[in-house]
């Protein structure tokens, strides 16, 4: 925990300080979050002002202090997921739209220069960005917050409230989805290595 | 066999590639920095709602009172003709057919006298 409970008890209570800090304490956490999750940096800050303004109306909800981070981890999931699907109506991604240079980058080892290296970073997040396109956005979230931010299958239990089991069936899935995507990928990498 | 499902299964290499462009994604995507404008807007957005919540709790007030009033004022207009009920139908149908004297009345009765196909009378 980033905050101690009363912190959180006197946020509940309708106390704005203890509620700014409690923002000031986690935004930089959940900011880090929904990058990975939605992979787009400019609207990061708009989906983390939504995750704190859904907290602050219903904070009085919150049984015990001691749920604190999943309740917010719960509130970031649902509003990364609501902008998922908003993104997902406005333009359907085509796996096909990868190109051989963007597999490239995302596959290229460090470099040395720092132009290259950020250049690098953007082409591995607009490649796994694209990947990830290739799962629904429950399945995108689930897999990101599992393998990229790395939240043990007890932290999203308590998350999600299923139960572990129903968690691993659907991760295996997810996976086993963005792994076809990775695979169909590769395949035209490499049909173009040949024709070239 | 196609690579489509030899991948599914046994395909640890492909596995592999992948973890480590999770790796290389987690490190692509650091935790940003708020910027100067991020605790203001989120003051902003929850002052918006809440004034936006005030006005229509106010509004939805306003209606409710607005509707508990016509409900009432309904009420008692049709609470009202019931007092002013015409006598007409307090009456059962035996006593408006009593009271109806029209095919007894000596007009009826005297057309019917002087019809020539009825006979005797008109001699």
């Amino acid at each position: 925990m980033l905050v101690d409970f009363e912190l959180i008890e006197r946020a509940k209570r309708g106390d704005d300080a203890a509620f700014t800090e409690v923002v000031s304490a986690y935004r930089k956490r959940i900011l880090g979050t929904i990058a990975r999750l939605i992979g787009r940096p400019e609207d990061v800050e708009d989906v983390a002002q939504e995750v704190f303004l859904r907290l602050y109306f219903s904070l009085d909800q919150l049984r015990a202090p001691e749920v604190f981070e999943p309740w917010l981890y719960r509130l970031t999931v649902n509003a990364a997921y609501d902008y998922l699907r908003r993104q997902r109506r406005r333009k359907e991604a085509r796996m096909a739209d990868f190109s051989e240079q963007q597999m490239v980058l995302a596959d290229a080892a460090a470099s040395s220069h720092a132009n290259l290296e950020l250049e690098r970073r953007a082409g591995v997040r607009e490649f796994v960005h694209g990947l990830l396109e290739a799962v629904s956005p429950q399945d995108r979230i689930l897999l990101t917050l599992k393998e990229v931010e790395g939240l043990s299958l007890k932290e999203l239990e308590k998350i999600y409230r299923v139960k572990e089991n129903a968690l691993k069936v659907r991760l295996f899935r997810a996976r086993q989805r963005v792994l076809k995507a990775f695979a169909r990928t590769a395949e035209g990498g490499a049909q173009t290595d040949e024709a070239g | 066999m196609s690579l489509k499902k030899k991948i599914f299964f046994e395909n640890p290499e492909l596995e592999r590639r992948l973890d480590g462009l999770l790796v290389r994604y987690r490190d692509a995507c650091p935790d940003p920095e708020p910027g100067p404008n991020f605790m203001p807007a989120v003051w902003q957005s929850i002052d918006s709602r809440r004034s936006f919540a005030l006005s229509f709790g106010r509004w939805a007030r306003g209606l409710v009172t607005a509707a508990a009033a016509l409900a009432m004022l309904m009420a008692v207009f049709v609470a009202l003709p019931s007092r002013q009920v015409s006598p007409v139908y307090l009456a059962t149908y035996i006593d408006v057919l009593d009271d109806d004297s029209g095919t007894d009345s000596p007009a009826v009765l005297a057309i019917s006298h002087s019809d020539p196909a009825l006979g005797s009378n008109a001699q």
